[in-house]
């Protein structure tokens, strides 16, 4: 339904839009198949050439650094900026809460929002924990 | 059969490089093309092409082609200020190359110039803004990753944990650079380093401490690049120029399912081909290092270490002073001057020509110069010599 309304959109506008809704959505492109780099959605001509598919929310750590040093008054550090992979392929820039310390190379991330209703990816729970 | 060089350089020059204001873009700029002229031979008069590069974070047009008429220049055969980020001044000079190889142009300043400190000796904020890598408006900023250092440490975070690189391996390329430096009266930052005075400096964005990034410095660099036939002429040895290579390959670096590999590979062995040589070949390297890790990954993303081998490489001494690979010979971005790419350019020339003093080395027969920037976007690469025919 609103997937409709969306479609209109450029594509960038779109994947926020769907955002706000708190809906993570990845664009797979026709006829290939392939979802499309986030990077890469400008150079889409068309809504038309493919559809916004809700993502499965999984998605693997790429990378994190902490900044330590103070660029901008609304990010006091230290902070995490992180780079995810989604299951579906497109790369993220995001950020993971927790202590860095207990982070490693590609541990499974569970997309979420904050209280901001900022998308953030969630270390997965490993089964039977909590 | 031997392949001859393309283009020379001839004459290489410096402004006074400073941590404190010192004048204007411009007026650095002249001074340095004042003392590449002086050093080549070449009079003001003689020079028909003027190619100029300016930092990319720098206010625009501080550095333009009216920087002609600043610098009392006559009618000039071939005139351009370039931007292409990191690898601008490599780039700069492979266009002198093409001009006089051309026939378009006879005698090619190229000339990098940039303010960043400012008069609190801070650089920092000249280096602050939100780096796009989604290609989403606004995206980064709601993450806060400023500058090209949160990318840079993306990269350097997943490389180091790939292949179990540590501190003490950025360490070690930090303090092989200043030793180099230690050699460099130019050099701004000469000091011992040893690991404790390293792990003392504090983190900026982990993994990367300040001893990890560029040395930011006001003043300039200039090189005087001519044809092959009259560098003969020259009153010094030429530093002959025999590949150029170019690879832009967006952000290859963050491709998920990819193997690190950057246009830097691919810029790395154009340059080679052209001029008959393969990695093995590579006796000195000088490399645009924003960060240590830049430094560490290029030799391999130039084949001249495996996947992984670099950080071992280094730890082990073969790019520093008495090693079997030279490399960043002045001290680099990080212990010498961060003329953005002017940096690695200045410093072949000086090697080739046997003008590096306490610094010099013996063995240079095959240089690889390069440069590289944006969110390791942008390449550019030259093989250079100080032969003029490579066989």
């Amino acid at each position: 339904m609103s997937g409709a309304v969306h479609q209109a959109q450029p594509l960038p506008d779109a994947f926020l839009a769907f955002l706000r809704e708190r809906e993570l959505r990845v664009f797979r492109a026709r006829p290939t198949g392939e979802f499309v780099d986030f990077a890469a959605l400008g150079g889409v001509a068309s809504a038309a050439d493919g559809e916004w598919i809700r993502a499965s929310g999984r998605a693997r750590l790429y990378s994190w650094v902490v900044y330590r040093r103070q660029y901008h008054a609304d990010f006091p550090p230290p902070y995490t900026v992180a780079a995810v992979v989604l299951e579906e392929g497109p790369l993220l820039i995001s950020t993971i809460p927790g202590d860095p310390q207990d982070f490693a190379l590609d541990m499974p991330l569970t997309a979420a929002f904050d209280e901001t209703g900022r998308l953030i990816f969630k270390p997965t729970p490993l089964p039977g924990t909590r | 059969m031997g392949r001859l060089a393309r283009s020379a350089i001839i004459g290489v020059g410096f402004s006074a490089l400073s941590r404190k204001p010192i004048g204007s873009v411009s007026e650095l700029a002249n001074a340095a093309l004042s003392a590449a002229l002086a050093d080549a031979g070449v009079a003001r008069a003689e020079l028909d092409g003027l190619l100029l590069v300016q930092s990319e974070l720098a206010e625009r047009g501080l550095l333009g082609v009216r920087a002609r008429d600043d610098f009392g220049l006559g009618d000039l055969a071939l005139l351009n200020a370039i931007e292409a980020k990191g690898s601008s001044v490599v780039q700069m000079v492979q266009l002198a190359t093409m001009a006089v190889d051309a026939g378009l142009a006879r005698m090619v300043a190229c000339v990098f110039s940039d303010t960043p400190v400012a008069a609190g000796g801070g650089a920092g904020q000249s280096y602050v803004r939100p780096t796009a890598i989604s290609g989403i408006d606004g995206w980064e900023e709601r993450y806060g990753l400023f500058g090209a250092i949160g990318v840079y440490a993306l990269a350097a975070r997943r490389y180091m944990e790939r292949f179990g690189i540590d501190e003490t391996h950025l360490a070690a390329y930090a303090i092989a650079c200043r030793r180099w430096a230690a050699g460099n009266s130019l050099a701004l930052a000469r000091g011992a380093l040893d690991l404790g005075t390293y792990r003392a400096s504090p983190f900026v964005v982990e993994p990367f401490r300040v001893l990890d990034c560029a040395l930011p410095v006001n003043g300039a660099g200039a090189v005087i690049v001519t044809s092959v036939a009259r560098a003969a002429d020259a009153k010094a040895p030429a530093a002959y120029i025999h590949g150029m290579g170019q690879g832009h390959d967006g952000h290859s670096a963050f491709r998920p399912n990819g193997n690190g590999a950057t246009g830097g590979r691919s810029a790395g062995r154009r340059a080679m081909a052209m001029a008959g040589v393969t990695p093995a070949d590579v006796t000195m390297c000088q490399i645009y290092d924003a960060f240590s890790f830049s430094g560490l990954f290029a030799l391999e993303d130039y084949g001249l270490c495996g996947p992984g081998e670099a950080g071992a490489f280094v730890a082990d001494g073969h790019t520093g002073p008495d090693g079997r690979l030279p490399m960043n010979t002045g001290g680099g971005h990080l212990s010498s001057y961060y003329l953005q790419g002017m940096t690695p350019v200045s410093e072949a020339a000086i090697q080739l020509r046997g003008q590096g003093g306490a610094r010099q080395v013996a063995r240079n027969d095959v240089v690889l110069v390069n440069g590289s920037g944006g969110c390791l976007e942008f390449h550019a690469a030259l093989i250079m010599s100080p032969h003029r025919v490579l066989s």
